[in-house]
């Protein structure tokens, strides 16, 4: 099966959940673990992923600074701000709300609503 | 707060440039290397690891491209590449830019005068106050009649019962007399101000030198302005000199700083004064420093119980008085000058405005015209309409920002030589407003859009569907839109040429205006006693005076003194009644003012309004009797009988009312003793030296009774033409900026029409057209912009003169008589000529063969 783009508007949430749950990752690890957390089935751009981790470093959602990765590479490091881990439990609830609701009007049959 | 924050994020990435971008490459390098790592350890040779990596990512340059479009504020950079860009194309017409920096600089340091100017007379407070706006000025006047900024002063006995209001910080300056002065020997007359003791301290200013008044006033003290000091001593220090006014004497205790001035500007004397010891009914200038947080409309609740007081307590009936409480700012000028002028000032700002954008339009057009081509080849290579008229909208703005730069410079120049060349520049607080400098950057962005955009979206129009194409076809709507905003500038140069004529002209009229009567040998004086003047006493001692010819005294005086108005029927008491001036004379009055009485006979010296005679003037009597004889009829005056035994010939109650309808009857004084009367005397020779010796008379022969002013008719005149001229200054280097505006602006139409018709001028001159033809092909075009423009000119100046006319306001200074119709039309004219002679010299001298050939 190809992969498939990440959807709009889901991939900062896919951001900040992996850096709440792994700490402080580059640019590269995060695309890697949300690839591997999909299992595969999503390819994280980097012409996507550059822009949203600066998206979210502007609104102080997360914060960066140099450092030296596994294999000694010179790389970028990005860790979730207070303000972040607010804003990934609001948007967590938000999608489970979201995604309950869906589910309630895929599984709707006629004879519920009737 | 998260998209502010974003906005604050990039604002300052755009502005602080491209070291982020290093960033990010290096960012998206190490990505790159960690994926190749991956590979390599999956078993890849280092050169295919590199290879598929690189694939995998795609161009660095396109995520490059998006990390930045997140990181920045497009719109931004897009200016700096903009203004940049501008500065490149503006080099290539330097010649044009000038013009256009310069007419916009007139236009804009015009503006930035002009407003000054507006807030130095009209808004600004006097120097060295405290707080000024604290202060308020207090003015009470009969319901009926409206408060102006000048006059409507306030009874003592209204300020005495103010001034025991507890907490009430109020002070009162007694209106200015001309007293004699005597220091030493030499004796003149200066202007003298009876104040209360605190007035310095309610308007916050310490005397520079010296102590102030102290105690309740009254006693032989004397502060004077720095003005003052010199006049009399010659040296700007007088404190504790000795001076003698009307024969006391005064030790000057202060000095008042150089600056300082109070109510007026003219060199002052303060002298103390007791309000307490004033008659009642002495009027009064009343300054209030209202307590921090109350308002002006506080302060009027605060003065209603005092005010109902008073009104309690006048006999019988006294009619109730309304108060006006205004600020403090602006000059005595101001006070004077016609409410309209700031409007009339601020309109002529703003149309000279509109013709420097004008041109800068005209400009813009002619310009972009010749970069058609450039346009285009821009709009093929994919730059969207937005972003052309951007560009296109830079290049004005860049303009209008030179311009805005060369005014305020020229208005900053201005303003430090006044100070540096005036004297009474001290006077003034001259200092800039931050207000105005906003107000022009407003302008100046207003100007840069207004003259650039509506070439732009012009030039623009068509490129979207075929840019080369878009190329052909335009020039005649170009030229139209140019001829078009040419026709405006002239119309509004005219109007301006029109309306500055007409105010000059009622100046020269003013000056030289036919009112009726001589005035050369005439001086009036108002003479006051509260039990009221005895008329006959101050006349005998006037007309004894040595130099008098004759004098007469009435209620209404012209140029001094209007008339009470009343109703006047020739049918009965209740009907067909109209509105005159009523003016009540005694002594021989007519042959002292100078006008002749056409029929019948004046009203004699020994009658009393007993007599019940009237005489009126010829312009009442026409009104009245359009058939028939006045003389004999019955006239009904105020519902009273009266007898009609003369009529006066007519004249002009004020220079500027020559020629206007006014209705008037003149009724003998009766025994009603009347508080103030007005005296018209007339001189055997020159009337100036007589004015001391009849203050000094009358008020030493006749007991009670004093002159309050006194002044010749040549120095009202005299002050009334310096009015309307101050009036008119501001307008005229605006009409002179405006006509050499609509100069360039016609030059420009011209030059750029035999620039772009030389082709075909070219052809007329190989065919056989001589220069004579040459030269009228192109003068024509100039005649037919000049007169379309001079027609939209004066036909709206003329409507609105009718419009003033419709109003009432004939004959009057905004009523132009026909010369200033005519003369603003031959300046146009003129104008045109000059400014055709180079463009049509240079389409005399077009060489077809050279030309031609280059083609």
């Amino acid at each position: 099966m190809a992969k498939r783009d990440v959807r709009q508007g889901t991939l900062a949430l896919m951001v900040l959940k992996t850096l709440d749950v792994l700490g402080p990752l580059h640019g590269y690890g995060i695309a890697r673990r949300i690839e591997q957390i999909s299992g595969d089935l999503l390819a994280v751009n980097q012409g996507t992923l550059y822009p949203v981790l600066l998206k979210l470093e502007q609104e102080g959602a997360i914060q960066s600074d140099w450092g030296t990765s596994d294999n000694n590479r010179r790389a970028r490091f990005y860790r979730l701000t207070a303000a972040g881990r607010r804003r990934l439990t609001a948007e967590t609830r938000d999608w489970a709300q979201t995604t309950a609701l869906i589910d309630r009007f895929i599984a709707a049959r006629a004879e519920d609503l009737s | 707060v998260k998209s502010l924050r974003r906005l604050r994020s990039r604002l300052s990435a755009s502005i602080l440039g491209r070291d982020e971008d290093e960033r990010v490459r290096e960012e998206l390098a190490g990505h790159l290397a960690m994926l190749t790592d991956d590979f390599v350890r999956s078993g890849l040779t280092p050169e295919e690891a590199r290879r598929r990596a690189a694939h995998t990512l795609g161009a660095l340059d396109d995520a490059t491209e998006a990390w930045r479009d997140q990181r920045r504020v497009r719109v931004l950079e897009n200016i700096v590449v903009d203004v940049r860009s501008a500065f490149r194309s503006v080099r290539r017409y330097p010649l044009a830019a000038g013009v256009a920096v310069l007419s916009l600089g007139a236009g804009i340091g015009a503006t930035a005068i002009t407003l000054t100017a507006r807030d130095v007379i009209f808004r600004k407070f006097p120097p060295l106050y405290r707080e000024p706006k604290q202060l308020s000025r207090v003015q009470v006047d009969r319901p009926d009649r409206p408060i102006l900024r000048e006059g409507s002063p306030v009874p003592a006995g209204l300020y005495n019962i103010w001034a025991g209001t507890p907490g009430l910080e109020i002070a009162a300056l007694a209106s200015r007399g001309m007293r004699d002065v005597r220091i030493g020997d030499t004796t003149t007359v200066m202007p003298i101000r009876a104040v209360t003791p605190n007035v310095f301290d309610v308007v916050g200013v310490r005397p520079a030198r010296g102590r102030g008044f102290t105690g309740s006033g009254s006693d032989s003290t004397a502060i004077l302005s720095e003005a003052a000091s010199r006049e009399l001593f010659g040296t700007r220090e007088a404190l504790g000199q000795l001076l003698w006014i009307d024969g006391r004497s005064h030790t000057v205790v202060a000095m008042m700083p150089g600056p300082f001035w109070l109510s007026d500007m003219s060199p002052a004397i303060w002298l103390p004064m007791d309000t307490r010891t004033l008659a009642a009914d002495e009027t009064l200038e009343v300054v209030i420093r209202r307590a921090p947080r109350v308002s002006a409309g506080g302060l009027g609740a605060r003065l209603g119980p005092g005010l109902a007081d008073y009104l309690r307590r006048q006999p019988g009936g006294a009619p109730t008085l309304a108060t006006r409480i205004s600020g403090m700012e602006g000059t005595p000028t101001s006070r004077q000058l016609s409410i309209v002028l700031p409007y009339i000032l601020a309109a002529a700002v703003l149309l000279t405005l509109l013709v420097a954008c004008a041109n800068v339009a005209v400009l813009m057009f002619a310009q972009w015209t010749a970069r058609d081509r450039e346009i285009a080849i821009r709009a093929s290579i994919g730059a969207s309409r937005r972003r052309i008229v951007q560009l296109l909208l830079a290049e004005s703005m860049l303009i209008a920002v030179a311009g805005a730069g060369v005014g305020l410079g020229a208005a900053l120049g201005l303003r430090a030589l006044i100070l540096r060349a005036s004297d009474s520049a001290l006077f003034y607080d001259l200092s800039l407003d931050p207000v105005i400098f906003v107000k022009i950057a407003l302008v100046t962005l207003a100007i840069g859009i207004a003259a650039g955009l509506m070439p732009a979206l012009f030039e623009t129009r068509r490129l979207h569907a075929n840019p080369l194409r878009a190329l052909r076809g335009a020039d005649r709507t170009r030229q139209r839109m140019r001829h078009g905003l040419v026709i405006f500038e002239i119309a509004v140069t005219v109007a301006l040429f029109v309306v500055t004529a007409s105010m000059i002209d009622g100046y020269r009229r003013a000056r030289q205006a036919d009112v009726g009567f001589d005035t050369r040998p005439l001086l009036t004086a108002r003479v006051e006693n509260p039990a009221g003047v005895p008329a006959d006493e101050v006349l005998r001692v006037v007309a004894g005076l040595p130099g008098v010819a004759s004098a007469g005294i009435s209620t209404a005086v012209p140029f001094g003194m209007a008339g009470a108005r009343t109703p006047v029927s020739a049918v009965s008491s209740t009907t067909d009644s109209v509105e005159v001036e009523q003016a009540v004379v005694r002594g021989p009055f007519f042959a002292a003012l100078g006008v002749p009485i056409v029929v019948g006979r004046a009203l004699q010296e020994a009658e009393t309004d007993g007599s019940r005679s009237v005489v009126l003037n010829e312009a009442l009597a026409r009104r009245l009797f359009p058939a028939g004889n006045p003389l004999g009829a019955t006239l009904w005056i105020a519902s009273q009988p009266h007898r009609v035994v003369g009529v006066a010939a007519d004249y002009a109650s004020s220079p500027l009312r020559v020629g206007l309808e006014e209705l008037r009857v003149y009724l003998p004084l009766g025994n009603q003793p009347r508080e103030r009367l007005q005296l018209i005397v007339r001189a055997t020779g020159d009337p100036a030296p007589l004015v001391l010796p009849l203050r000094r008379e009358v008020n030493r022969a006749v007991a009670g009774t004093g002159v309050t002013s006194a002044v010749t008719f040549p120095q009202i005149l005299r002050i009334m033409g310096q009015e309307m001229l101050v009036a008119t200054a501001p307008l005229v280097p605006l009409i002179s900026i405006g006509a050499l505006l609509s100069m360039a602006g016609i030059y420009g139409v011209l030059s750029f029409a035999v620039s772009r018709r030389s082709r075909e001028l070219a052809v007329r001159v190989a065919v056989g057209a001589g220069p004579r033809h040459l030269i009228w092909t192109v003068a024509r075009s100039t005649l037919a912009l000049v007169a379309a423009g001079a027609a939209v000119g004066i036909g709206a100046t003329f409507a609105l003169s009718r419009l003033v006319r419709a109003g009432g306001g004939a004959g009057s200074i905004y009523d132009p008589a026909w010369q200033a119709f005519v003369l603003p039309l031959a300046a146009i004219a003129l104008i045109g000529l000059a400014v055709t002679w180079l463009p049509a010299r240079r389409a005399a001298s077009i060489d077809p063969l050279a030309l031609l050939r280059v083609e």
